[in-house]
């Protein structure tokens, strides 16, 4: 029916956070690899991590480091191999390199593209369909008729990101450490809020996120019924509660909707959300408009609808 | 030393293609208007691209042609025209991003040679198999590479290896970074229908360098969201050991004198490595270079002023 999913970066979120909300789990932190307890980096963690997400019943995927150079291949490739014996559902890769290795090495998992690959056109997809890539999460840059047109023209399926905070840029270093004392340890779980007048920014170490949420719980429904099946939520550095409140949220939301109800906002999904998303809501680039921008009804948005269009917009469809 | 390297520079202009043609660059970059990683400003109209390659042919030099935007996937047919056009003007390569767009053009024009763009972030010798197994010629390095990478890389695979001499590194790995989209994005179509997609440097070109911003973190430090001047100086021998095929000037921003002037200067370098290996005064050079970096530098602040006080207008921050 549709699919909700999330990145479980560690053992200790996998074990203190409730995931009944979603039917499958990224497993590992692809930001870096040095993520104390990063399950894609462990394989005994990832042994027991892959045991526990499909004792519960989930798909799970094992989420490779996204930016990785030639030190890092034969350490991947070593997880590959002694990963490929378990029953994972598929790999997570963010790098070309990386669906290269996999096609290589004929794993028996399928393959995901994530979001730090960069896929901006469905003649892309196509080509990493036919090296093994089954589904693509786009460059959240894209609009939404742009994520739908790659949807339709091509043979891969295409995950949405529905909430959480928008992923903005992946570094070769680690901004906390060079900016706070202390090992890995001490700091890596301490994200540095970043601030300029109004503008805020997150970020978690070698990746900047955006400082308010992405939120389309208000478009569900007709995100749903233009034929998206495959969302996501964004919960990188977030606490147990907020993946469990905010997955709780949208699955309620999605069954609603898939069962034909048009009322699928509760009464107190909006009070919840926002105790959980300090510097606010936006709605990405979905509208064609500036990712921090919030445009709807919800969240005192801007007042106007995503399908009005600017005059200059309108000639060039004219 | 290896002499057969190819020195590339930009051309933000047909006078810039020329001056830095006869500066000693043995071929030139340019950007399709709308298509590449800068704003229009510096970008050129086909008809001058057709006349830049007219221009080179008759010095028996180069043009490649940037077509290396994110473009949307409603642009694929736009894309192709382009490619169709170019291909027939004697475009000797293009600079592309997308990795499908690349395998569409080879496709066509086997014989045209097809780059892969910095902005694509090849960083492993797994990328650049991916790349040439899909008909890839030559790859741009990102700046973070270091010489051993590329040493390894060049070892490894059999595809032609482009380096930077002169540019800069961003917070992020180069094209892996929406800030700037973020805070301020806006679709914009030109006469061609090509969208030029302001405010995102992947897909129109244009940067508001939302890094240079003032930061602060929660405790009031200020924070530096690294974005740095990068000089190869001191890496160019171990570049051209290492069997590196083509070194690259950026700056189609920069003024036609400073581009001159660093072709010269790379151009008199390379001979004399060429000619004289180890034995050259590098140290001489290198004094001359800081001297070209000053005026580098500060022609890339004062630009670095102006787009992020756009985006300052919109929202106000402190900059």
């Amino acid at each position: 029916m549709f699919e909700l999913s999330t990145h479980i970066p560690t053992w200790k979120i996998l074990k203190e956070a409730d995931l009944s909300p979603y039917h499958a789990l990224y497993v590992g932190d692809p930001t870096c690899p040095k993520v104390p307890g990063n399950i894609s980096s462990n394989l005994e963690l990832l042994k027991r991590s892959v045991d526990l997400v499909k004792g519960q019943g989930k798909k799970c995927y094992l989420s490779l480091y996204a930016v990785p150079r030639n030190r890092d291949l034969p350490w991947i490739e070593g997880l590959l191999e002694r990963a490929s014996i378990l029953p994972l559902d598929a790999i997570e890769v963010h790098n070309l390199g990386l669906v290269r290795m996999a096609e290589r090495m004929h794993l028996p998992f399928s393959i995901h593209l994530g979001v730090f690959a960069n896929l901006y056109t469905h003649e892309t997809a196509r080509l990493l369909y036919r090296k093994g890539v089954t589904r693509v999460f786009p460059s959240p840059e894209l609009s939404l008729e742009e994520v739908n047109y790659i949807r339709t023209h091509s043979p891969t399926k295409v995950t949405l990101q529905i909430h959480g905070k928008i992923p903005l840029g992946i570094s070769e270093g680690c901004f906390i450490l060079e900016h706070r004392e202390g090992s890995c340890e001490d700091v890596c779980f301490n994200p540095c809020w970043l601030t300029s007048g109004k503008w805020s920014l997150k970020n978690i170490g070698r990746a900047t996120v955006s400082g308010k949420d992405l939120c389309l719980l208000e478009y569900l429904g007709s995100l749903y019924w233009r034929g998206f099946r495959t969302f996501y939520i964004q919960t990188l550095r977030e606490s147990p509660r907020y993946i469990e409140t905010v997955g709780t949220i949208y699955r309620r939301a999605l069954e609603k909707i898939a069962q034909g109800m048009d009322e699928y906002v509760g009464p107190s999904d909006i009070g919840l959300l926002s105790e959980l998303s300090p510097y606010g809501f936006c709605n990405g680039y979905l509208f064609r408009r500036s990712g921090h921008r919030y445009i709807g009804r919800l969240f005192g948005g801007e007042e106007i609808t995503p399908l009005e269009v600017s005059k200059e917009e309108r000639s060039h469809e004219a | 030393m290896r002499p057969n390297v190819t020195l590339l520079a930009p051309g933000g202009s047909i006078e810039m293609a020329y001056a830095a043609l006869l500066a000693g660059a043995d071929a030139v970059y340019v950007g399709a208007l709308g298509w590449s990683r800068r704003t229009a400003q510096y970008e050129l109209p086909d008809g001058e691209i057709r006349e830049i390659c007219q221009l080179a042919s008759g010095m028996g030099k180069e043009v490649r042609v940037a077509l290396n935007t994110n473009f949307s996937p409603l642009e694929m047919g736009l894309f192709l025209e382009k490619v169709d056009r170019f291909a027939q003007w004697g475009v000797h390569g293009l600079i592309l991003t997308d990795p499908g767009a690349m395998f569409m053009a080879k496709e066509r024009y086997p014989m045209l040679r097809v780059h892969v763009s910095a902005g694509a972030n090849a960083l492993n010798i797994e990328d650049l198999r991916f790349y040439r197994e899909i008909g890839v010629d030559m790859v741009v390095a990102p700046c973070n590479l270091t010489v051993e990478e590329i040493g390894e890389i060049k070892r490894y695979v059999d595809v032609g290896m482009e380096v930077f001499l002169h540019s800069n590194t961003c917070f992020t790995y180069l094209g892996k970074c929406l800030m700037s989209s973020y805070f301020r994005y806006q679709w914009k179509w030109d006469e061609e229908g090509k969208n030029h997609f302001w405010g995102s440097p992947n897909r129109g070109g244009y940067c508001h360098r939302i890094c240079k911003a003032r930061w602060m973190m929660e405790n009031g430090e200020r924070a530096h969201l690294r974005n740095d001047m990068f000089l190869a100086f001191s890496n160019l021998p171990y570049y051209l050991d290492a069997g590196v095929d083509c070194l690259k000037i950026q700056g189609r921003e920069y003024s036609i004198d400073l581009i001159s002037e660093i072709v010269s200067f790379y151009r008199s370098l390379l001979d004399e490595l060429t000619k004289k290996g180890k034995e050259v005064d590098m140290a001489a050079y290198l004094a001359q270079l800081q001297e070209i970096a000053k005026k580098r530098d500060a022609q890339r602040n004062s630009r670095t002023y102006t787009v992020l006080q756009e985006v300052v207008e919109e929202t106000p921050i402190a900059v």
